[in-house]
């Protein structure tokens, strides 16, 4: 035996990225940061078991699985949807909120049109805990502000089940702007981040009336805040149906393009402004005329 | 003549790195077949191969190697159609040490310079031993009577997913621009039933490892194999002792193609797609 | 240190402590100072690249100011930290900010997954170029000399008055081009060259009238007019048409040579160099540039593409500098 063979190099543990971590994967590649926010199980986690496990069948919306730095933790994670927990029926694992603010990390990579492109995720999900500190402190800790800051896209959680219900569904509603609206006052939103609406355990909207009310919430909210946020759009989920007429990870494929999509960089173009000269004076009628014609070609300065 | 360098077999225990070795080394040495290389007549530290080899010979259980005792093995070959020569080492590593790199999140030193210094990784993979992630099923309601329920542990890991991990750390010992080459050898190919293609049925069994390969290209040059190197379960001994030769005995299916040369996998990670 | 840096740094580490975003603006600092037209180039090729192995005098920089910093694993930090480089170059509104603002747009040009931080470096190169071409173009109107003025202060009234002539010779004669619609490099009308080949032509024409670097904002806002006026503007054709809507000898007339530093910041010289020797080159030009041919690209982006390229082109002749 030699010298080497008692030499072991530590790997990376696999677990889930604390905070101060994330430049492990923000430092090498570009990164989109997914923040889910929503109350005490509204589906946060099971969301991202349920991406996983969605990859442990096949490619997602035409994505392929492309790695992930955090395997071990996804695996934690997934342990109670699975038979080899024990269990006859799934559940998802709490996020202990004693324990730091911790991300997945997930590489997928689209072969659509052009060269392969490489999308890096890091999901968190939001505690409660988390959401309130940030809210009510000036400097908060557990989420510091420049971390949410970081955020390329805040998910506002809605539980479908609540909302499927009169006595509870009001409460979603109020809850979800209060929770937007703490955001923005705090000052947690960049410019750059985009919000999606999720309504979960869309399985159990069954009524018309419950759809109606859907709807009509997501039209409320997204007007309501729209202009913080670079976009805004919503999506209806059911990570783990109940109901077999569901399939499994309902919406989840067209969540997850939703976050990965980034619109190609526009070529920059500046519109003069006016000056004396003559060419000065046509450059003006030019983009009077022409400004939004070329605006959705060029990225007009 | 080239520098030594290491073809590294990678797999579980049981997975089929052994018999492997064992059947390759017969085939180059006894020249029953026509293989893509020959060997020289001076072999050094053949002690090793040939114990495996007449134990395969044998139809008996090819010995695994011992945890913490790693076997060498030393080949001179030279490719036939190219006449380039190659001094390969092949160590026989146990599975056990893999299987530990998931649990205990470490890769030892000796493994690290192996692939510092290799043409390539051969993969394998034991069809019936693939651990896959089942569901439970959301819509089932009623608790069937006591729940014993399992902590999570490693060992509970779908086998995709394990192999996706000793991808990552293989190529995490690289920097970025270096390309690994990957032969994934899918063992005892005579145990698929219906068997389609090598390719079709990493799709379909392993689904992960097989998203990874594709998004990867650029870091993983990899090429799927089914190899059968007994031709049958042990206790089928006396049929396939009918068989004209050993070498006869094997099969390596690339593609659709059904081949016996075991050492096309070799010629793959030397000389890279042809 | 520049008021944005620790934002555009938190791209990459939204909690690092303050000590290491002072050692990385230290470094930046001192990359700044031995900046020269070589290391733009190579700069703007990595933000827009990212070849892992190449800027080793760069890294070499920023790990002697942090020992800790990490050599490996870091590239989309390297080229954040490059193109901040380049962002405060242009900032400083000299020779070398006029090649970063060119380098910077030209390189990313036809790139689908650049990261969204680029965006407002790109934009303030735009802005900058616009700014800069104004403010030589612009003169105070002073019809007197004083009449104790000494020989200096002739000279230099002298001098705005060549200018201004420059200007105004300059403007007449980018709208005498653009009223006849003729292309003086390839010696043919407007009139009868298709979409993309005008696409290509008009950059080259126009910028044989320009008598100085960087172009007005203007005098861009002219070629979209000319080109727009004749093709559809949302005519949209792959790399591949344009190049093989010019016959070889127009080819040759518009392909021009480029320092070996600028090759990966100009696909378009590129393509007109290989097509004018009659090459086929759309192998070679995927594996390089890591555009594909057959993506659609509007006009209006490939004419101004060119004539910055052309821009770029001239700006390193003009300095007389060795890339």
């Amino acid at each position: 035996m030699s010298a080497q063979d008692l030499v072991f190099e530590p790997l990376d543990s696999g677990e889930a990225l604390v905070s101060t971590a994330i430049s492990r994967v923000t430092a090498q590649d570009d990164t989109t940061i997914v923040l889910l926010a929503g109350p005490i199980k509204s589906g946060k986690t099971t969301v991202i078991v349920s991406l996983y496990e969605l990859f442990n069948q096949g490619p997602v919306g035409g994505l392929f699985f492309g790695g992930s730095e955090t395997l071990v933790a996804f695996e934690r994670i997934s342990h109670t949807g699975r038979m080899a927990s024990g269990r006859s029926i799934p559940e998802t694992v709490r996020t202990n909120p004693s324990s730091p603010t911790a991300f997945l990390h997930l590489r997928v990579v689209g072969t659509g049109e052009g060269l392969p492109k490489a999308s890096n995720l890091l999901l968190s999900d939001v505690t409660g805990e988390a959401f309130e500190e940030a809210r009510n402190v000036s400097e908060p800790t557990i989420i510091p502000r420049r971390l949410w800051r970081r955020a390329d896209a805040i998910c506002v959680l809605l539980d479908g089940e609540k909302l499927s219900s009169v006595t509870t569904r009001h409460l979603v509603r109020t809850g979800a702007r209060s929770l937007l609206r703490a955001a923005r006052e705090a000052n947690l939103i960049s410019s750059r981040c985009r919000l999606m609406l999720v309504t979960t355990k869309w399985d159990l909207v069954s009524s018309n009336e419950t759809v109606e009310f859907v709807g009509e919430t997501e039209s409320w909210l997204l007007d309501q805040f729209r202009s913080d946020f670079e976009s805004a759009a919503s999506h209806r989920i059911a990570a783990r149906p109940n109901s077999s007429r569901v399939p499994y990870a309902y919406g989840v494929p067209d969540l997850l393009v939703d976050w990965i999509a980034k619109p190609q960089l526009k070529v920059p173009i500046v519109a003069p402004s006016p000056t004396s000269s003559g060419m000065s004076s046509f450059a003006q009628v030019f983009w009077h005329q022409q400004r939004e014609l070329v605006a959705g070609v060029l990225n007009v300065v | 003549m080239s520098s030594e360098q290491t073809v590294v077999l990678v797999g579980l225990p049981g997975s089929g790195k052994t018999t492997f070795l064992a059947a390759l080394w017969h085939q180059l040495e006894s020249e029953e077949i026509q293989t893509a290389f020959t060997t020289d007549r001076l072999q050094p530290d053949r002690e090793y191969l040939n114990g495996i080899r007449d134990a395969w010979l044998a139809f008996k259980e090819v010995p695994h190697t011992s945890a913490g005792i790693e076997q060498s093995a030393l080949l001179r070959v030279r490719h036939v159609q190219t006449g380039k020569k190659f001094d390969l080492a092949i160590p026989d590593v146990a599975g056990e040490t893999y299987k530990r790199q998931w649990l205990e999140r470490q890769l030892p030193g000796t493994y690290i310079h192996q692939l510092h210094h290799s043409f390539g990784v051969i993969l394998f993979v034991h069809p019936e031993q693939v651990l896959h992630p089942a569901l439970l099923d959301g819509a089932v309601r009623d608790s069937t009577g006591s729940e014993a329920l399992h902590e999570w542990e490693p060992a509970l890991t779908p086998t995709q997913v394990r192999l996706v991990d000793l991808i990552q750390s293989a190529l995490g010992v690289f920097d970025r621009s270096h390309v690994l080459r990957l032969a994934l050898v899918v063992s005892a190919w005579d145990l698929v039933e219906s068997p389609a293609t090598p390719e079709v049925w990493v799709e379909r069994h392993l689904p992960l490892l097989d998203q990874f390969l594709r998004a990867n290209t650029g870091r993983v040059m990899s090429k799927i194999f089914g190899a059968s190197a007994i031709g049958g379960s042990l206790t089928e001994s006396e049929m396939l002792a009918r068989t004209p030769t050993p070498s006869s005995r094997v099969r390596l299916h690339i593609s659709s193609e059904n081949l016996r040369d075991l050492s096309r996998t070799i010629e793959f990670l030397t000389l890279g797609e042809s | 240190m520049h008021a944005l840096f620790s934002d555009w740094y938190q791209v990459i580490d939204p909690l690092a402590p303050r000590e290491t975003i002072e050692k990385r603006w230290a470094a930046t600092e001192e990359c700044l100072e031995g900046l020269d037209m070589g290391k733009v180039a190579e700069l703007a090729t990595y933000v827009a690249l990212v070849q892992p192995q190449t800027l080793s005098w760069f890294r070499a920089v920023y790990k002697k100011h942090d020992d800790v910093m990490k050599t490996r694993g870091v590239d989309e930090e390297i080229r954040l930290l490059a193109a901040v480089v380049l962002r405060v170059a242009i900032e400083r509104e000299d020779d070398l900010a006029v090649l970063s603002a060119l380098c910077l747009l030209t390189g990313v040009f036809g790139r689908s997954d650049q990261p969204k931080w680029l965006e407002e470096h790109l934009n303030e190169a735009a802005r900058t170029l616009a700014a800069m071409g104004r403010s030589v173009r612009e003169f105070a109107e002073t019809g007197e000399i004083s009449s104790t003025a000494d020989g200096d202060e002739h000279n230099r009234f002298l001098e705005a008055t060549v200018a201004m002539i420059k200007t105004l010779r300059e403007s007449n004669d980018f709208l005498w081009w653009a009223f006849t619609g003729h292309s003086l490099t390839l010696g043919e009308s407007y009139s009868g060259l298709s979409g993309p080949t005008l696409a290509v032509t008009a950059p080259a024409d126009l910028i044989g009238f320009s008598r100085m670097l960087p172009l007005s904002a203007e005098a861009e806002t002219l070629l979209l007019h000319v080109v727009m006026e004749r093709a559809e503007l949302d005519a949209k054709y792959s790399f591949k048409a344009y190049a093989s809507s010019l016959t070889r000898a127009q080819a040759q007339k518009l392909a021009r040579p480029v320092p070996a530093k600028c090759q990966l910041l100009c696909p378009i010289l590129w393509v007109l160099q290989v097509s004018s020797e009659g090459k086929a080159w759309q192998t070679e030009f995927e594996r390089l540039f890591k555009i594909k041919t057959s993506t659609p690209i509007p006009m209006p982006a490939f004419t101004l593409q060119f004539l910055r390229e052309l821009c770029l082109l001239r700006s390193t002749h003009a300095e007389q500098g060795v890339i």
